[in-house]
């Protein structure tokens, strides 16, 4: 039975070994909450909007480069939305350009996380983010 | 200059009205002499026609014969009259003219049968006559003169107007090619501004690819090694125990390839990243500075001291570049040094227009053959498994400062480790109002393709 707390969680990352880091590191640290994959915006977008995903308690963990659709450029996209605009982003990429993150804030990101480097601090960082947003009230 | 042909037109018109002047007295004079020959043969006919009507008259002669010879004798007199006030300019004819009159004066007052007054008459004539022939000589002299003067008047008047024509289209001419050169000179310079300006800008655009093209192929290069670094530790988590102690290693070494690899890629980009804009000018107090990197590098209280002198100066200066050559020297020096009381000190000097930096320690030092080609890009001295780092901070170090017109090098510091000395400007001296920042590097588009 799943917890009806629990997050929905869209991962939108277009490397397959990253995907699987994702996955690995939910199993590691025990993550049962449902894990959605889009390979780039264009897909998470039609996720989003086609039903793939239950329509509450969503969190996007979202790349910043990918083809296709950019990162920045799904946010956009998302936060013009009004169907989506709400839709809770955190970013979670290898980019630590001082541009990039200004602009994923100026669109509203709930968060900012550099992938990290050894897998345990993934596993953790995983764990962490569970965690807190299991806790979030959301609309 | 420009007035040259206007004066000289005005030279030749006054030159030209006195030659006009002149032709008009030679005129008078010609004309005098007319008159003089005209008032002689007056005098020639009439004293004639007088003897010839006394004659008649005494003959048995009427009336109008009488009348006639009163008048021609008049006319006679006055005539001579007049030829003596015409003649007044020349002493010589006037002499003549009085000399002519006394004759007549003789031949009228004689009795008209006087046999001699024939012989008179004759020698009026004749003298007469020898007057105008003088005067006639004279005449034509006068007219040669005239017409002298005159041609001279023309040629004067011709030679002179076309002289100050040619004069004036000179200096047209020389004013119209001066004009021209200066066109074409200031033409010159804005095309030459111009290109300067096309120049920078290519400049610009190509450093903005550069710097994008730097950025995205770090991040490409780097995705795949993420992954391999990922897999392997998961191909060890899932065979677990049945790995050998042998294959573990491998897959050790493999991981450290890996990054090592990363650090690389990380080197490259801040290489080429370096010194690309040119910084704000702020005041730097370089003692601050170099504290503020020993807590960036987290530089461990008791393995390294980092000392700093009193004669660290505050600059006006760039304060990123500055920050960056020291703190790549001072994590060299740290990193390097792993004696016991390891110590690294940075000072100051004033050298010219620039200072002198020196970050020295008490390490091992850099062997002379060495100290030229540790600057090098990914040199390292070290083989790369026994100290980590990826043989950047050198090269950085050394285009930052060659970039400012600097030098940097290496020697060997008072306690036989090494010396790494370099010369920074102070723009303290330079007007501040020059030092304008260029716009923001960062802002140019990052975006990923």
């Amino acid at each position: 039975m799943t917890d009806p707390k629990a997050i929905n969680l869209l991962l939108v990352e277009d490397d397959e070994i990253d995907v699987m880091t994702v996955r690995r590191a939910f199993e590691k640290g025990n993550i049962a909450n449902p894990l959605f994959v889009a390979g780039d915006g264009v897909e998470a977008l039609a996720m989003l909007r086609g039903g793939h995903l239950p329509p509450e308690r969503r969190l996007v963990l979202l790349d910043l480069n990918m083809p296709r659709m950019s990162g920045v450029e799904f946010l956009r996209e998302v936060r013009r939305d009004p169907a989506l605009q709400a839709l809770p982003v955190v970013v979670l990429t290898t980019s630590n350009e001082e541009r990039d993150r200004v602009e994923a804030f100026q669109l509203n990101v709930a968060g900012y996380l550099l992938k990290p480097v050894t897998f345990s601090a993934f596993v953790d960082l995983m764990v962490t983010i569970n965690r807190y947003w299991t806790l979030v009230e959301l609309p | 200059m420009a007035f040259g042909p206007a004066v000289l037109m005005l030279v030749v018109a006054a030159v030209t009205v006195a030659n006009i002047g002149e032709v008009a007295m030679d005129q008078l004079w010609v004309t005098h002499t007319h008159e003089v020959i005209e008032t002689l043969l007056v005098v020639q006919r009439e004293s004639a026609r007088a003897e010839a009507n006394q004659r008649a008259y005494w003959l048995g002669g009427s009336a109008v014969q009488r009348a006639r010879y009163e008048a021609a004798v008049e006319q006679t007199t006055t005539s001579l009259d007049h030829l003596v006030s015409l003649t007044a300019d020349s002493p010589e004819r006037q002499q003549r003219g009085r000399d002519l009159t006394h004759r007549v004066h003789h031949l009228f007052e004689e009795p008209a049968m006087d046999p001699a007054s024939e012989a008179d008459l004759d020698g009026v004539v004749a003298q007469a006559q020898s007057m105008v022939d003088v005067e006639r000589k004279l005449l034509s002299e006068r007219r040669r003169a005239l017409d002298r003067d005159r041609l001279r008047t023309l040629v004067v008047l011709a030679v002179g107007s076309v002289v100050a024509f040619l004069f004036g289209v000179a200096v047209n001419a020389s004013t119209r090619a001066s004009l021209a050169e200066r066109t074409r000179k200031g033409v010159e310079l804005q095309l030459m501004l111009l290109q300067r300006n096309r120049a920078l800008a290519e400049l610009e655009t190509s450093n903005a690819d550069l710097d994008q093209f730097a950025y995205v192929a770090s991040h490409d290069l780097k995705a795949p090694l993420r992954g391999i670094a990922n897999l392997s530790a998961w191909v060890e988590e899932d065979l677990g125990g049945a790995m050998t102690d042998g294959a573990r290693e491998h897959l050790k070494r493999l991981r450290g390839r890996v990054h090592r690899m990363e650090a690389l890629i990380d080197g490259i980009l801040a290489y080429s990243r370096a010194g690309k804009a040119t910084q704000p000018i702020e005041t730097v107090a370089v003692g601050a500075l170099v504290r503020e990197i020993v807590e960036i590098l987290a530089v461990p209280e008791g393995r390294v001291a980092v000392r700093t002198s009193a004669s660290l100066p505050t600059l006006r200066t760039e304060r990123v570049p500055l920050q960056q050559v020291l703190m790549n020297l001072i994590s060299n020096a740290v990193r390097h040094n792993t004696r016991e009381g390891a110590e690294v000190a940075v000072e100051a000097r004033r050298a010219e227009e620039a200072w002198e930096l020196s970050v020295l320690d008490n390490g091992p030092g850099v062997a002379v053959e060495y100290r030229e080609r540790i600057f090098g890009i990914f040199q390292r001295l070290d083989s790369r498994d026994k100290v980590e780092g990826a043989g950047i901070g050198l090269s950085i170090v050394q285009k930052l400062v060659t970039r400012r017109g600097g030098r940097v090098w290496v020697d060997e510091s008072p306690s036989g480790g090494a010396a790494f000395r370099f010369t920074w400007p102070d723009r303290s001296t330079v007007d501040s109002a020059l030092d304008a920042p260029l716009p923001d590097r960062h802002e140019a588009s990052l975006t990923p393709p």
